[in-house]
């Protein structure tokens, strides 16, 4: 049954892939200026552009474009980086695992947090350790991730020295995990806390809905122990909730970790699309597009799934 | 079945009282309000339950009839706080013990029912897991022999089908079947007390009777207590020997069913009387609590 189910979003998420293509198809259009133009720059000749522009294949009907383009990227093939005169696949298939490696190392330390802090806060509901994480939450749900991001660069990189400014290697050290791993612990951190912290306060406003219900009434009139009333009745019932919105998270992560690459100079799928957008390339920023709304739709996909699979009611 | 045949309800229940199991005096419970003077939901309660009985108590909504059985299991919502009073059980003070003490007391001495059987089970969880748990906890049984309890229990209560009611979610039973089932739970560690608050309320009138005559025989057990918490009058006369009937936080009016029934001295008890529907609208007061239990048993004709 599960199996019918994945089947059936996965088709049903085509349509939704092919509209995400065709609005990073047409916002590219939109770009103002002629792109060949500015691709080659100011002292090529009408010719050249014109050349240029037939190699490009933008003198083709708009629709025709599309379809080409469509085609192509089905393919695999996302066209060329002008920039690099890269293929855009290869280039994004390197972000992507850059990309991943600080998608876990942030999710490593988002979602424990904040399951973990939002627990905490609910079971001592109104204490003062429930009124300054609830407050700080507030602060770290929205505090901008480059205030964030370069107060944690100036603290532990330029004052005490314990990890490093930027990259993700260094280049005159041996690299290595442990290398690796010391670049990842201030970017991870510095993306992981808002969205510890929604999920805190999340995990909180469904814990306490949760144990406001009748059934956790009952267990404690049954003489469960509260760790097995909270932990496990409690927790379990509130799950759902706490699943969709760390899947939000998940889904924003990859495409919302630009400011952060940038700032740590982490080569990652944020960072070329950052890149892509300033130097016009165009093939770049399609293809980043692409792979963030297709990781978005894939996460939400998984979400409903899991959810699905912890609804008794759905096993009928 | 015993349809239309009325027992004695009036005079006696037939069961013989034991000893005093439960003690409650001066009971006082206050609510806590912002910039105003504390909400007194329970004020100076006292009663006794004698094991082999069945006592009532009966009252309007908002009266203090859970909050009062809450403070017996010292499980009150927060911002509740019980500011006087004694409760004793079984002769230990309950207000005097340990908060672990306490937790071992419930469901193992003295088991709650709740109104809703809607929303008293735990939704996650099958009806097996959530009855083994608390014997696995209480009796420390392992699951195989608590699963083996949990049939025998809950054929007891008249579940049919029974292996597949343990594998069951709530949500797959109707409404009479999972409160058997809530019945059945707190029956589990073999209780010497039950408090059932508004059992059969959320029920429809033939899953009532039904409930309320599994009742019946569970108070059979003389050895047991059941507080019985209504605030139909009709179903108290039918279940209970005793009532305490409550007004406003405060007890006005208390004695043997038989006799508050027939020489109510309190208006208020007056009142509550009068509210019961009465089908047939004959005149004398008698009569028409008859009618309310003809009422509450089944009746094949009206559904
Ligand atoms: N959680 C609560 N917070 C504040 N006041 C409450 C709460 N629960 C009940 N009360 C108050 O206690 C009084 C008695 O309530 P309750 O015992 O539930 O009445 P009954 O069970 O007789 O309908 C009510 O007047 C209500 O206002
Ligand atoms: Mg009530």
């Amino acid at each position: 049954m599960l199996a019918g189910y994945v089947a059936r979003r996965l088709v049903g998420a085509i349509p939704v892939l092919l509209g995400v293509s065709l609005v990073v198809f047409l916002a590219m259009q939109l770009v103002p200026g002629d792109i060949a133009k500015a691709l080659l720059g100011p002292l090529a000749t009408q010719e050249t552009v014109e050349e240029f522009r037939h190699y490009l294949g933008l003198d083709r009907p708009l629709p025709e474009q599309y379809v080409n383009w469509l085609w192509r990227a089905l393919h695999g093939d996302l066209g060329r980086s002008f920039s690099s005169n890269m293929p855009v696949t290869d280039l994004l298939v390197d972000r992507l695992r850059n990309s991943a490696i600080l998608l876990a190392g942030s999710l490593v330390i988002a979602i424990p947090l904040g399951i973990a802090v939002g627990l905490i806060s609910a079971i001592r509901r109104d204490t003062p350790f429930d009124r300054v994480t609830m407050g700080a939450t507030l602060i770290a749900a929205n505090i901008p991730t480059f205030v964030f991001g370069l107060g944690l660069v100036i603290l532990f990189a330029v004052q005490v020295k314990w990890f490093p400014v930027q990259g993700m290697v260094d280049l005159r050290g041996e690299g290595g995990r442990f290398d690796l791993l010391k670049h990842l612990v201030l970017p991870a951190v510095t993306t992981a806390i808002p969205p510890a912290a929604i999920i805190a306060r999340m995990v909180r406003s469904t814990m306490l809905e949760t144990m406001s219900q009748e059934y956790i009434k009952a267990a404690r009139a049954n003489g469960l122990p509260e760790r097995t009333v909270t932990l496990r009745y409690a927790l379990r019932n509130a799950l759902p909730p706490i699943v969709t919105i760390s899947g939000l998270q998940i889904g924003f992560l990859l495409g919302g970790a630009v400011f952060t690459e940038y700032i740590f100079a982490w080569p990652g799928v944020g960072d070329a699309l950052y890149k892509g957008i300033l130097s016009r390339d165009i093939a770049v920023v399609q293809g980043a597009v692409l792979v963030v709304a297709v990781w978005f739709v894939l996460v939400n996909l998984a979400v409903d799934v899991i959810n699905l699979a912890l609804d008794p009611r759905a096993r009928g | 079945m015993t349809t239309g045949e009325l027992r004695e309800p009036l005079t006696d229940q037939g069961r013989t009282a034991g000893d005093v199991l439960l003690d409650v005096s001066g009971l006082t419970v206050e609510f806590e309000r912002r910039r105003q003077p504390p909400l007194r939901a329970v004020d100076d309660v006292g009663f006794r339950v004698r094991r082999g009985t069945v006592v009532g108590i009966v009252g309007e909504s908002g009266s203090g009839k859970s909050m009062t059985a809450n403070a017996i299991m010292r499980l009150l919502p927060s911002g509740g706080r019980i500011v006087s009073g004694e409760i004793t059980f079984g002769g230990t003070p309950l207000l005097g013990l340990r908060e672990e003490a306490m937790r071992q007391m419930r469901g193992k001495r003295i088991a709650m029912i709740f109104q809703n059987p809607m929303t008293s089970l735990n939704p996650a969880f099958t009806i097996g897991r959530q009855m083994t748990d608390m014997m696995v906890h209480h009796e420390r049984l392992d699951r195989d022999a608590a699963m083996t309890r949990a049939r025998e229990l809950l054929q007891s209560v008249g579940i049919p089908a029974v292996d597949r009611q343990l594998a069951a979610y709530p949500h797959q039973l109707s409404g009479g079947m999972r409160q058997r089932v809530i019945i059945a739970m707190a029956l589990s560690c073999r209780p010497d007390l039950l408090i059932a608050d508004e059992p059969t309320t959320a029920l429809d009138v033939t899953i009532q009777a039904q409930i309320l005559e599994l009742l019946d025989e569970i108070a059979a057990d003389p050895a047991r207590a059941i507080v019985f918490i209504s605030h139909d009058f009709g179903v108290i006369a039918r279940m209970c020997d005793e009532v305490v009937v409550m007004y406003r936080g405060k007890i006005v009016e208390t004695g043997p069913v038989a006799r508050v029934l027939s020489e109510p001295e309190h208006p208020y008890t007056r009142a509550l009387l009068g509210a019961i529907p009465r089908p047939g609208q004959r005149g004398q007061r008698l009569a028409t609590v008859e009618d309310q239990i003809g009422a509450t048993q089944p009746l094949g004709a009206r559904r």
